[in-house]
């Protein structure tokens, strides 16, 4: 399945953000904005291009908005008012109670001073925003059984989240603006480590590093600092909220820390009915603020007066916010007008402003007259000052996330087309994640996994883990579904480990993941068990003295065979126990698995307790250990070593009479008529000894492997002895 | 004065709440992959919750001391917790009207007694009142309970300001916040109404943090105090009380600044309820004897324990319950809504049950301090398995049964209780023989099918082994290999690796293997 995004707005530009995502069967609309330099149908996104027929409740599954700035939610009381939209809509508790603020803020601005006919009215506001759902963040809706959406801290303004959607298997994060810095009143974003298939991220600051924030913070208080010291007035143009409540709160503690008595003053009453938001919200901005608010809320500033309008040429340095925050008409231009003649005033710019107002003139050098209209012109003599903190990331930022999210796809939105060519670059070459940035109204797909909802028996796992703990030289698991085990477990998936089991499905059942035993036990069928074997001759020589070995089997025990005049060495000794033992337990050679086989049962010198129980002898092991098991070790442990030096193992298990590598067994075979020996030929007894071995087929592989080693190697067994003393006591412990 | 020994500092319990992750409703917390746990409010008090617990192969619901309409925190969420296979029942708060029903009735009114097993078993089968899911929640979130509530605000308010008018002052112990800033706020509303000018003092030492701590988590409120939020009016009513100096809020009782605002008749809302500690007892100690005082106390307080230390108390006494839990009337109309397999119940609250309204699952019941086995429901784990990866599979038709099989390799990750089998970055080599096989070799047809694959071969030797059933047979392969069967077992005997593939090859393809 793949997921498609389709692009409506801030595709290679900044406004209007509006991207169409259809993920798993669901579609989630998110952001609804408008553009601010367009007047004409530009304005908003071309929603006809989500459905034909116009019926978009059937078209959207739902809205999610990011935060209340208009760019992001400017179109929404169109959309829905306007355009019919019924469905679910969500976004945080600071941005449906802000929201609101900003759309009649911009809506008397457009009709009341532009004379414009108005899009939408204050009804339609009020209207559209009853049908919003707030949510918080982190808090895991779930808007409908399939889909659920997640919102995480965005920084940037109050109330800015980051959007986590998934829908069955696949996953994706919309970003919204976002700030991986904290600022004076909101904290850095915050998201957890998600799966992601998508993530779509602004990119305003796609190849600017910033420095320090305090440091341009300092040099805004310094100029402001400066002009009312002169006597001069501060105009600070800027939107209702967010910049409004940050540049306050910076004042505010400076006048305190300093001071001041020079009175700041808000011009409209919509900033001061904001900070009463802003302090029901506080858990939202930054640890530092909501930390002290118990005592205090930051956002009762000290230093703040009533304004009168007769105060804007009251004698006396003073600072003053107004609204819009471009200058583009409305109080700001007014007072601008007067205020602007003397060199002893100072005006802040925000750092963008769109092209047309008198900002944006402001900030293309430095003009001495602005004309206004035929009719009006402004001589400009006023400091200026531009701002340039943004509430924006910028590209390290971008790379932080993107880094720390490792999506596996990214497509940027929300910046301009040159910036973000250089970006996706970056993101495609050092991060290796393939990106995407499709202008207004294109569509992407990217490709996104899917899985199948199976059950998963006990038996599987506890095999899985098992096999796994051995790997690890671990204690075989005790596997219950306590926790316990699997605070275990869970440290174990955290590797590469593949399991093995059988996928069965059943006609009307979810399939299961099944062990062989579970699927034996399905069918209610035996297995039927397939053995390999092989007796191999094994190069036997001694290399101090040379070695009746052969004939140890049929000579007489090594207590009668003590009339050789000369004590033999130690080595013969050894072997003559050896002999001595295997005559004893002559069973001991068959396959462990497998069948008592003929060659086994026809031995004349059976030991006494008759063959049925033969093969049980070997549960009786300290006793042998004591008399013969050492040096019989010997033997197989000078096998076992030939294996570790030419085959990377390193956890050969030797018993006293046979040594294991996973299923593969050997043991000595001094039975001459051993069912498992292929005559080939005449076999030279003088210098072959025989390991009967046997593996299951799993195995094979390795085993073929095992045994090509016994057929090259000579053991030595002159070695015996020197191995003997370091290994006796290790052997005795088996 | 009694004597208090305190067992931990205030630097404990910072240590303590360090410690603590603090969650959001509906936030989900995963504990080590495995635990996925998640809260949804209960209505009781501001961030009051039930958990929601899924693991592998478990998933329970805690739900305590719920409240379906809460005049203060969110709505009892209880949508949220539906599915969940278990429920553990522990709102206790019905306890005590069991005891005055039961004893009223004469214990005769449930027919599940104490000698029952343990164990009611659910029986779908069985008819029982049927419910609408949306009759049912219809009865669950009827306004009787808020309305109720209400009343009982309203006739204390009222009792509060007649006590007042006669001139007495009136004691509220802080118990529950939520109980304590509603009676604040009506109590105010009505003396506006009234146009009467009473003090009103909050005397705590975290009354000031708790009040600007209330007017800041319109997350965490009821809808009604939410839509303040969205017209820009603060949440609760005491900011603009203090700003009117109408509610004064002091740390401590003995302070020159509260002497200067103090004034009789007054309303003080202040610690502790048991009366024993804090500004309670001295106010107490000051307006026991005096008959047109107030004092009002929650009902679970014995008043004649509380003011027994004065000997000589006029003092009124106004005992009052509020909604503190789940309704007796509503508690299995809500599980059944809810839909688990099975409700793990108190003890205590058997008389509740009767088998007809229990009948859509089972109940277990468990009593204090012993512990309770819960059977398992689930026998397999819930997993997930990639497409990507189930495309590589060969999945082969079994013919016997209506049943696919496919031999599986994958990387197995544990993720937020969930097993998820997904395509290992090295492609994985499915084995191309069949590893099981499963079903009876007979020997004859193997014969025949390894010289239908051109070897030669031969019947050794037949033997028959101690075991009666089974025979024993043995196959001569060409020069170099011997295959030994029982028709359970099968040994194959050569050094040749292909020779050995070879005849497990012809032998998976007589019998049913994988
Ligand atoms: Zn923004
Ligand atoms: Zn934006």
């Amino acid at each position: 399945m793949a997921i498609e995004c389709l692009v409506l707005g801030a595709g290679q530009e900044v406004g209007k953000s509006c991207v169409v995502v259809s993920i798993g069967g669901r579609r989630i609309m998110f952001d609804c904005g408008m553009h601010m330099g367009y007047l004409d149908n530009r304005r908003y996104p071309d929603f006809s291009r989500i459905s034909e027929s116009g019926d978009f409740n059937a078209a959207l599954t739902c809205i999610v908005i990011t935060h209340f700035h208009l760019d992001h939610v400017g179109a929404l009381p169109y959309f829905t008012e306007i355009c019919g939209y019924n469905g679910p809509i969500y976004m945080t508790y600071p941005t449906k109670a802000l929201a609101p603020l900003m759309l009649e803020d911009y809506r008397k601005v457009m009709v009341e001073r532009r004379g414009e006919e108005e899009q939408f009215s204050f009804d339609h506001i009020v209207d559209c925003m009853k049908k919003v759902t707030a949510i918080d963040l982190k808090q895991v809706i779930q808007v409908d059984k399939d889909l659920s959406i997640c919102a995480y801290y965005a920084g940037h303004v109050l109330g800015a989240a980051m959007i986590y959607a998934k829908v069955g298997d696949n996953a994706m994060v919309y970003t919204g603006d976002y700030n991986m810095t904290p600022d004076r009143h909101l904290g850095a974003a915050q998201i957890d480590r998600l799966e992601l298939d998508l993530l779509i991220t602004e990119s305003t600051y796609a190849t600017t590093i910033r420095d320090s924030k305090y440091a341009r913070e300092r040099e805004f208080l310094k100029a402001v600092h400066k002009c009312v010291d002169a006597g001069g007035k501060v105009l600070i143009p800027t939107f209702a909220l967010g910049r409004a409540q940050e540049l306050c709160l910076l004042l505010d503690d400076y006048w305190e820390r300093m001071n001041l008595k020079v009175p700041i003053y808000f011009s409209a009453g919509l900033t001061i009915q904001a900070n009463m938001y802003y302090k029901m919200l506080i858990g939202w901005t930054s640890q530092k603020i909501k930390e002290a608010y118990g005592t205090r809320n930051a956002f009762d500033f000290k230093h703040v007066c009533s304004f009168d309008r007769s105060l804007v040429n009251a004698p006396g340095p003073c600072i003053l916010f107004a609204t819009p925050g471009m200058i583009s008409g409305g109080f700001s231009l007014e007072v601008f007008k007067q205020w602007a003649p003397s060199e002893k005033n100072l005006v802040t710019l925000p750092g963008y402003c769109v092209a047309g107002t008198v900002g944006h003139k402001l900030m293309s050098g430095k003009p001495t007259r602005i004309d206004l209209d035929k009719d009006t012109c402004i001589d400009v003599r006023c400091q200026i000052h531009q701002m340039s903190f943004s509430p924006h990331t910028d590209a390290k930022g971008i790379m932080d996330l993107l880094s720390f999210l490792s999506p596996k796809h990214v497509i940027l939105v929300h910046g301009e087309k040159p910036k973000m060519a250089i970006l996706k670059g970056r993101i495609e070459s050092e991060l290796g994640i393939p990106c995407f940035y499709p202008a207004n109204n294109e569509a992407v797909s990217v490709p996104a996994g899917q899985t199948i909802r199976v059950d998963v028996t006990k038996s599987f796992l506890r095999n899985h883990f098992n096999r796994n703990f051995n790997l690890s030289k671990h204690e075989p698991l005790c596997f219950s579904d306590t926790i316990i085990n699997h605070e275990e477990i869970s440290e174990i998936c955290s590797n590469e480990r593949i399991a093995e089991g059988i996928l069965l499905m059943e006609k009307n059942k979810i399939a299961k993941i099944v062990s062989e035993n579970d699927l034996l036990h399905k069918l209610d069928a035996k297995e039927h068990t397939v053995q390999l074997a092989f007796c191999c001759p094994v190069k036997v020589k001694n290399s101090q003295q040379s070695l009746d070995f052969s004939t140890g089997g049929t000579k007489p025990l090594p207590g009668e065979s003590n009339s050789e005049p000369n004590p033999p060495h130690q080595p013969e000794k050894l072997l003559r126990a050896v002999s001595g033992f295997v005559q004893r337990q002559i069973q001991t050679c068959h396959v462990t698995r497998g069948p008592v086989h003929p060659g086994d049962l026809m031995r004349p010198d059976s030991p006494p307790d008759g063959p049925d129980t033969a093969p049980n002898n070997l549960s009786q092991p300290s006793e042998m250990n004591a008399s013969f098991g050492t040096p019989f070790c010997s033997l197989l442990e000078l096998l076992s070593r030939e294996f570790e030096s030419k085959i990377d193992c390193c956890n050969i298990q030797k018993t006293f009479d046979h040594l294991q590598l996973k299923s593969f067994q050997a043991r000595i075979c001094l039975n001459d008529l051993c069912s498992y020996r292929i005559q080939q030929g005449q076999s030279d007894c003088k210098t072959e000894t025989f390991f009967c071995c046997s593996w299951s087929l799993s195995d094979d592989i390795l085993a073929r492997k095992l045994l090509g080693i016994m057929r090259e190697v000579e053991l030595d067994i002159s070695n015996i002895a020197f191995l003997l003393p370091e290994h006796a006591s290790e052997h005795m412990e088996m | 004065m009694p004597y208090f020994i305190f067992y931990v500092s205030a630097a404990d319990v910072n240590g303590c709440m360090e410690k603590v992750q603090p969650l959001k409703y509906a936030e989900e917390a995963c504990y080590n992959s495995t635990l996925v746990l998640k809260a949804f409010s209960s209505g009781l008090e501001i961030g009051s919750c039930n958990w929601k617990i899924n693991a592998p192969r478990r998933n329970f619901v805690y739900l305590s001391s719920s409240i379906f309409e809460s005049a203060q925190a969110i709505d009892f969420d209880y949508r949220s917790l539906q599915g969940a296979d278990i429920i553990l029942f522990s709102d206790m708060s019905t306890i005590n009207n069991i005891e005055e029903d039961f004893n009223h009735i004469g214990g005769s009114q449930s027919d599940v007694n104490k000698d029952d097993k343990d164990l009611i078993l659910g029986d779908a089968s069985i008819p029982r009142p049927v419910f609408a899911e949306d009759d049912t929640s219809e009865l669950l979130m009827d306004k009787c309970e808020i309305l109720e509530e209400n009343d009982k605000m309203s006739f204390i308010t009222s009792y509060i300001i007649d006590s007042v008018r006669e001139g007495g002052s009136v004691l509220i112990p802080i118990g529950r916040l939520g109980v304590a800033l509603q009676l604040l706020e009506q109590i105010s509303d009505l003396l506006k109404s009234l146009s009467m000018e009473v003090p009103i003092f909050i005397i705590s030492t975290t009354a000031e943090q708790t009040l600007a701590f209330t007017n800041a988590i319109p997350e965490w409120l009821c809808k009604r105090r939410q839509e303040k939020l969205f017209c820009g009016e603060p949440l609760f009513g005491h900011a603009e009380l203090m700003k009117e100096k109408k509610l004064h809020v002091f740390p401590l009782l003995y302070s020159s600044d509260l002497l200067l605002k103090w004034q009789e008749p007054c309303i003080v809302f202040t610690l502790h309820w048991t009366l024993r500690l804090g500004p309670a007892s001295h106010l107490l100690s000051r307006w026991h004897a005096v008959s047109s005082c107030l004092l009002i106390l929650e009902q679970g307080i014995d008043a004649e324990m509380a003011l027994s230390p004065f000997k000589s108390k006029s003092m009124k006494v106004l005992q009052c319950s509020f909604l503190s839990g789940i309704q007796s009337h509503k508690i299995f109309p809500l599980l059944s809504i809810l839909r688990p397999k099975l409700v793990l119940f108190p003890d205590d609250l058997r008389p509740l049950c009767t088998s007809q309204n229990s009948s859509s699952f089972s109940l277990l019941f468990y009593s204090v301090n012993s512990t309770l086995r819960v059977p398992s429901l689930q026998d397999e784990f819930e997993g997930r398995l990639m497409t990507d990866l189930a495309f590589q599979l060969q999945p082969r038709r079994l013919f016997s049964k209506e049943i696919a099989i496919a031999r599986l390799r994958g990387k197995l990750v544990l993720s937020k209780g969930k097993y998820l089998l997904l395509s290992p970055k090295k492609p994985i080599n499915l084995p191309s023989l069949r590893m099981l096989l499963w079903g009876s070799v007979d020997a004859a047809r193997l014969l025949v099918a390894l010289k239908e694959k051109g070897i030669d071969c031969s019947i050794e030797n037949e033997n028959t082994v101690l075991d009666k059933d089974t025979k024993s047979l043995r196959i001569k392969v060409s020069e170099t290999a011997t295959v030994e069967t029982n028709g359970t077992e099968t040994t194959i005997c050569t050094e040749n690796g292909t020779m050995a593939a070879l005849i497990h090859e012809t032998m998976s393809s007589i019998c049913e293997g994988i």
